[in-house]
């Protein structure tokens, strides 16, 4: 069973790390990395909290981007130029194919984010002199919220079109970032009960997933302290959400006539 | 008797279209058996229900109704298709992939070993004419290529069952000849084949059985001599166009030499280079022979008249309407 997963997940990965436009996005984040470290315009503290700010914001965006680009049109392409069908007929079951699929895709984006994370903490080191453990752990949850990006895009695909997967997934990927923050605002600031309910309603954590959850980035630029157990906590969110829309995939793909 | 390689019970499939609720009933009550070692054309107009006959024995589809087994099993049960190998109607691949990437991954879902997973690979793709394409992106496969690679990758796994669907379909002639060679070499190893065609010359040379699907109903099945049996009736066929006279001189000839038969025993058909005469009764040839040899008549072909698979096709669908 291991075997077909993994040899899926070789192919999606090879496949998606020959695309050029994945290339395109890891080496504009790598310029954006190279172009922060650079600035010279601010003093060391705020050069290094610049530095940090941006790239982990580049990190992100790209890692979204990467994640979008490898996983929206997994199964819906395979519907649509009919490659499914000779895979189908070999011995792996529609679960194996799904788990392939999101483990090919996962290796993309992680290798990706690894390449960006590993620049973007060189260059910190070389500008602070320290490991900084507290902007790793920044790094570690932008790829478990890539991770749960996946997932949610991964179930998507099982219906959608790859651009309507796009779409839906972006948008709730971005209402996910701001859903709680600006949420309560909205609610805040009209008290009526349809809103009250509306934001409520987005409000669930798991669709769409809370991705501001994952988002440390604001504490790490001012050094505030991220406790060991809000970093478990993500973790089993994250873990959980992925769970969660790869049982919600599986139910869809399982019974689908293709 | 064997069990069969194939068998479907009243297997019934309907599309529903939720926009305009309409629902189009593809395949009704379908009862198939596919003997072991038999190649079996299936036939039949577009939208007759082939192809959804083909998902819903690799389980791409689920039925409305039915069952299908395969090799014994039920066609759900997975690990039944590492004794299948399958060629889509089209052959659409990963193009970022090399043919020898797509073809190890394949293997490796067949539980192939590593070497076997080579050899096999290398072997196969030269047998369907891609010898050292190993290592070129499927992107750069022009349309026959993809269905030859189509065809190596159906048969990594040495299957017991073969299921193609439209083999032939962006073939040249010289591909689709070497795809019947293929065909007719795997049915000698005992691998039995299923095949759906809209080529029916091609069917006709290689099948050992035909089913003719028509409305998602099988209307007419059978071994192609229950379908076609043997006839008395001849064509002949002459170089030269005769004139009235001659023809009539012919008639005379041959009658004399047929005392029993009193009536002319062919009918002549004139045309601008030749005169085609068809004969009623095969043993009333060797007469007509003697005569057109005494007078230097040339010959240009003697065929049975019988009915082609394409007749017989085409009457199913005629009846069915």
């Amino acid at each position: 069973m291991l075997d077909s997963v993994l040899a899926l997940a070789g192919m999606v990965f090879k496949e998606n790390f020959r695309k050029r436009v994945i290339h395109v996005f890891l080496g504009v984040a790598v310029l954006i990395l190279i172009w922060a470290a650079t600035f010279n315009v601010f003093t060391l503290g705020v050069q290094v909290k610049f530095l940090k700010d941006i790239s982990l914001t580049a990190i992100r965006i790209i890692g979204v981007l990467i994640t979008l680009t490898a996983t929206a049109g997994q199964l819906s392409n395979e519907y649509q130029h009919r490659t499914i069908y000779p895979l189908l007929a070999k011995p792996v079951s529609r679960f194996q194919i799904l788990i392939g699929k999101f483990i090919g895709a996962i290796y993309v984006i992680y290798l990706n984010i690894f390449i960006l994370g590993a620049i973007f903490l060189g260059l910190l080191y070389y500008r602070q002199h320290f490991l900084d453990v507290m902007t790793a752990e920044a790094i570690y949850l932008i790829a478990l919220e890539c991770g749960v990006l996946a997932a949610m895009c991964l179930f998507f695909s099982t219906f959608f079109s790859t651009a309507a997967n796009v779409c839906a997934s972006f948008l709730l990927y971005v209402i996910g970032q701001l859903k709680f923050g600006y949420g309560n605002y909205i609610a805040h600031r009209f008290e009526t009960p349809g809103v009250g309910w509306g934001v409520s309603l987005i409000q669930n954590p798991l669709l769409p997933p809370n991705m501001e959850y994952f988002n440390i980035g604001d504490a790490i630029v001012s050094g505030a302290p991220v406790p060991v157990s809000f970093m478990v906590n993500a973790t089993l969110y994250g873990v959980g959400l992925i769970v969660f829309y790869l049982i919600l995939a599986n139910l869809v793909f399982l019974r689908r006539d293709i | 008797m064997m069990e069969p390689v194939i068998k479907t019970n009243a297997l019934s499939k309907t599309y529903k279209n939720k926009k305009n609720n309409n629902n189009f009933p593809a395949l009704n009550q379908l009862e198939l058996e596919i003997q072991p070692g038999e190649i079996y054309g299936f036939l039949g107009p577009n939208g007759a229900g082939k192809t959804t006959t083909i998902k819903l024995i690799l389980g791409f589809i689920f039925p409305d109704s039915g069952s299908i087994s395969l090799l014994g099993h039920p066609a759900s049960d997975v690990a039944v298709r590492k004794k299948i190998g399958y060629m889509p109607e089209v052959a659409n691949y990963y193009w970022f992939l090399k043919a020898g990437e797509l073809m190890n991954a394949y293997g490796k879902m067949h539980q192939l070993d590593s070497q076997t997973r080579k050899e096999r690979c290398r072997d196969l793709l030269a047998k369907v004419g891609l010898a050292g394409k190993e290592n070129t992106l499927l992107k750069e496969f022009s349309k026959g290529m993809l269905q030859r690679f189509s065809l190596a990758q159906a048969l990594l796994n040495e299957p017991e069952l073969l299921i193609l669907d439209e083999p032939a379909s962006g073939l040249d002639p010289v591909g689709r000849r070497e795809i019947r060679e293929i065909i007719l070499d795997l049915h000698q190893k005992g691998v039995t084949i299923f095949f759906s065609s809209h080529e029916l010359s091609a069917v006709e040379m290689i099948s050992t059985r035909v089913g003719i699907l028509n409305k998602g109903k099988l209307v007419k099945e059978g071994s192609l001599l229950e379908l076609l049996p043997s006839t008395r009736k001849m064509r002949v066929i002459l170089q030269n166009h005769l004139s009235p006279e001659a023809i009539t001189r012919l008639e005379r000839k041959v009658n004399s030499l047929i005392p029993s038969v009193e009536k002319p025993i062919f009918q002549a058909t004139v045309e601008q280079n030749e005169t085609i005469l068809l004969l009623e009764e095969r043993d009333h040839l060797y007469p007509l022979m003697r005569v057109l040899e005494e007078e230097k008549l040339p010959l240009e072909a003697v065929t049975p008249l019988r009915e082609t698979l394409e007749d017989i096709f085409m009457k199913s669908i005629q009846e069915e309407k």
